[in-house]
């Protein structure tokens, strides 16, 4: 190396670095310095200092980023949803504008404001009184035995049942918490609910038009309005002639869902039979989109709102479960209605460990579709023959496909209503019951333990049993834990038997009717010309 | 590999990943317990099995070390279950790649009875459909060979004899040609052990006989096989979380920062399947749902092929993990689940 002066040597370990900017030179008496002040016992061991130096500059460069003041657009509507549900009034930054008037309007506005404010919230309190699930209470069982969603989304749910519960259009009498449904892209939080009396019909008519009215809303265009109301409607989709229950049976409660706490809830319609079997007969994870189709075989009668509705009725009527005695049937319609019993008293944790102490709460879905049978009036003969084959062949699947849930569903007499033990739902395979039973501790003879039961036939239903009742969750993708056998379509329809005979003979002669119908259709034109005219 | 607990378990308490209190008082301080026994560089907690009795299992992973060995990377893992979060006991497993084949072909949901044998009926080396179809992908082979073939490639990484690869991939009836060709081309110990099982098995299929010709696999051994798979199959980390030293270890990446773009599937790869090389996106379409909570900045990613194993990244402290809260059953009919 040919010899440097001293001057060359340091301009040379000066010059700086074209992608950090750095130099050797203040680099090392970087090193010196840093070993110097850490006086650690032997610095030759810490020599990598020079690294650490290094990379803890690259992190400040790193932080260097522009920060944007204000929200990203896409965040404004989950801010306010946010504000909303804590039922708060949201701060907005640049509020130097509003703040003259007050200052204007002195304390007299300011009282008015006020008192405006509390008679809306009065108005508010007085609009709807409901009942509401002890969500808080019941996280902690939840917790303890290790199911539910966690502290802090359980808070969310329980802001979200305030929310479902003041505003006096949905007019709910109680509401729970259903449970949480994974979609490929979003989330469902599913709320259960009874509506006051008169509520729901009311609803009935408006709900059918916000919808329309939320397809043009959504500004896509007439034609998107159009489409979404075809998808809505019955228009191009499966059918078959059993109505669905109203009120009663699987369409008992009304449900909410929504994708995020706070954000817009929107009621599940009610479910019709044909979309519970249909939905037998699938396994699909659900999109997160209320609006997408469902594709599959057999095709469901229905988008992804009435395919998550249909599963919710599922899963409710194979997994709600209760603690026998807590509820008495009364006799009407085969006990569908429970009342809770009044001289209940929880029994204790111990009694509560096995699957004769629980019963379901509600009736097993029969293969109609419908809890409550249904026949066709009068003309029982030709709605079965209008039936195409294939439909018929689909409904046998649906039954065998169906007997997983219970047993006997061969004899409709003895199809299992509500308030049937669970010991008596058919084992997943030999010896595996549907059902298993956990405590909340594995220590034997500790106080005050928990139950909880968890259904392995549809994995993330589970109850727990609280000092004042019990509490049942759903948290899972919506599947059924069974082996799929998809549908298969219908045999290819048979070729023509019959001998196929070339006609020998010409074909017939025209006749001349045909030529008066020429003419007349000549003479329309000409006359829709003259008119053109 | 490391992640911490208590914000793993927040994270994806949402996704329904929580673990009894009374077990999760005991974790942290029982885990540590087991490490230091054991001796191990890291122990992480892995995920929780339902069972059908409700003793649950809970799971964890060891990690000894983790070195690239030539273009490959090489993990020393250890698995261990507990069924009370306090004492962790160690599981074995699958001593060889057949052993490994019979744990993948268990059904059944575990019984949480760890003496519990399961009875398996080796089902015939034929690739079935589904295998055909996912596996390749999901192993995110580039080459453009038909599915048999790749399926034959997966089968044979440890077993590079071009003799029970040509078997593997060939129908069972041809298998038993090729058990006459003479033997000496590879191993002729294996090959022959081979041809016996899928003799045995067609007898046993063909004549419907009462008492079929299978093997016991202990339940614990199929819970370390199925942290395997899951390993395999899912093993999320992001993107330059970990970082290769000039040693060839694999540690964690101190000045991490983030994938750039967290909501996207290219930003996570699989661990145990050459990490960089392998991100997520490459897996068949469908497979995986990624979903970044609004103003959180949170990123759960969910796969759909084992439902219940959850990944979470969070932006702002740059911090993951993952669990796996299920059956302990892969979701063979997930080409009619998805949309």
């Amino acid at each position: 190396m040919a010899a440097m002066s001293v001057e060359d040597a340091l301009a040379y370990l000066k010059s700086m670095s074209t992608t950090t900017g750095d130099d050797v030179f203040t680099h090392i008496s970087e090193i010196v310095r840093s070993v110097l002040q850490a006086k650690v016992r032997d610095p030759v061991d810490i020599f990598e200092t020079s690294f650490v130096l290094k990379q803890t500059r690259f992190v400040s460069r790193e932080g260097e980023k522009p920060i944007k003041e204000g929200r990203d657009p896409k965040d404004v509507i989950p801010v306010k949803s946010f504000f909303a549900l804590f039922n708060q009034e949201e701060i907005v930054p640049k509020v130097e504008e509003e703040k003259p008037k007050k200052k204007e309007g002195e304390e007299g506005e300011e009282e008015e404001v006020a008192e405006e404010a509390s008679a809306e919230e009065d108005e508010e309190a007085a609009g709807n009184e409901f009942e509401a699930q002890n969500m808080l209470s019941d996280s902690v069982f939840f917790d303890a035995c290790g199911c539910g969603i966690g502290r802090l989304d359980t808070y969310f749910v329980i802001l979200a049942l305030k929310q479902l519960g003041d505003d006096p259009k949905f007019g709910i009498e109680t509401v729970r918490f259903f449970g949480k449904f994974f979609g490929i892209n979003d989330n469902y939080y599913v709320f259960e609910s009874t509506l006051k009396e008169g509520a729901g019909e009311e609803e009935e008519v408006p709900e059918e038009e916000e919808e329309g009215s939320e397809g043009e809303g959504g500004g896509e265009g007439e034609e998107e309005s159009g489409e979404s109301k075809k998808k809505k409607g019955g228009w191009g989709r499966p059918s078959d002639g059993i109505p669905m229950e109203e009120g009663v049976g699987t369409n008992a409660n009304v449900y909410w869902v929504c994708h995020r706490p706070g954000d817009q809830y929107k009621k599940l319609p009610p479910v019709t039979p044909l979309q519970i079997n249909t939905a037998r007969q699938l396994k699909k994870f659900l999109t997160g989109n209320l609006e997408a189709e469902v594709s599959g075989y057999p095709q469901f009668p229905g988008i992804e709102i009435n395919y998550l509705r249909a599963q919710i009725a599922r899963i409710s009527h194979a997994t709600q479960i209760a603690p026998s005695g807590y509820y008495s049937a009364a006799d009407d319609e085969g006990g569908q209605t429970l009342t809770p019993a009044e001289d209940f008293e929880m029994p204790p944790a111990v009694d509560l460990g096995t699957l004769e102490a629980w019963v379901h709460k509600n009736a097993h879905i029969p293969k109609q579709g419908r809890c409550t049978k249904y026949e066709a009036p009068e003309e029982e003969g030709e709605g079965e023959e209008e039936e195409a084959p294939e439909e018929e062949e689909e409904a046998k699947e649906g039954e065998e496909g169906e007997k997983d849930e219970d047993e006997e569903p061969e004899e409709p007499e003895e199809e299992p209503g509500s308030l049937r033990t669970l010991d008596q739902d058919k084992e997943l395979a030999d010896g595996v019951k549907a059902w298993s039973v956990t405590y909340s501790s594995s220590i034997k003879g500790l106080k005050h333990q928990v139950v909880c039961l968890r259904s392995h036939l549809w994995p993330g239903a589970f109850c727990v049993a609280t000092p004042t009742g019990f509490s049942n969750i759903y948290v899972g993708y919506g599947l059924k834990n069974e082996a799929f056998q998809p549908t298969m379509p219908p045999p290819v329809q048979k070729e023509y038997a019959g001998e196929m005979v070339e006609a020998t003979d010409l074909p017939p002669k025209p006749e001349p009717l045909k030529e008066e119908e020429g003419e007349e259709k000549a003479g329309s034109e000409e006359e829709g010309e003259e008119e053109e005219e | 590999m490391d992640s911490n607990l208590t914000l793993t378990l927040e994270a994806l308490a949402s996704c329904g990943c929580v673990i009894p209190s009374e077990h999760r008082a005991g974790l942290d301080i029982s885990l540590k317990i087991k490490k230091m026994d054991a001796g191990l560089q890291s122990l992480a907690f892995w995920g929780r099995i339902f069972t059908t009795t409700g003793k649950d299992y809970l799971l964890a992973e060891g990690c000894v070390s983790a070195k690239r060995i030539g273009r490959k990377l090489n993990f020393d893992l250890k698995y261990y279950f507990s069924q009370n979060g306090v004492q962790w006991l160690d599981l074995q497993a699958p001593l060889t790649e057949e052993r490994y084949e019979l744990c993948k072909q268990c059904k059944g949901p575990f019984t949480g009875d760890p003496s519990n044998k399961f009875f398996v009926i080796p089902e015939p080396p034929q690739p079935s459909e589904f295998d055909e179809m996912i596996e390749p992908a999901l192993i995110g082979d580039k080459s453009g060979s038909s599915p048999t073939d790749e399926k034959g490639t997966t089968l044979e990484e440890e077993q590079p004899e071009p003799v029970t690869e040509d078997e593997s991939t060939a129908p069972a009836t041809e298998d038993e040609d090729a058990s006459d060709e003479p033997p000496g081309v590879g191993e002729e110990a294996k090959v022959i052990e081979d041809e016996e099982v899928v003799e045995g098995e067609e007898g046993e299929e063909g004549e419907g006989e009462e008492i079929p010709k299978g093997t016991e696999v202990p339940e614990l051994e199929r819970l370390a096989a199925l942290m395997k798979m899951v390993d395999e199959d899912c093993g999320v980390v992001p993107y330059n979380a970990l970082v290769m030293t000039p040693a060839n270890v694999l540690v964690k990446n101190t000045t991490f920062s983030g994938p750039k773009f967290i909501d996207e599937l290219d930003s996570y790869c699989h661990l145990f399947k050459g990490y960089h090389e392998a991100p997520i996106s490459k897996d068949l379409p469908g497979t995986w749902s990624i979903h970044a909570i609004p103003l959180q900045r949170d990123v759960i990613v969910r796969s759909l092929l084992w439902p219940g194993y959850f990944m979470y990244y969070s932006d702002t402290g740059k911090d993951y993990g993952s669990g796996y809260f299920g059956m302990g059953e892969k979701n063979k009919d997930i080409a009619f689940c998805v949309p």
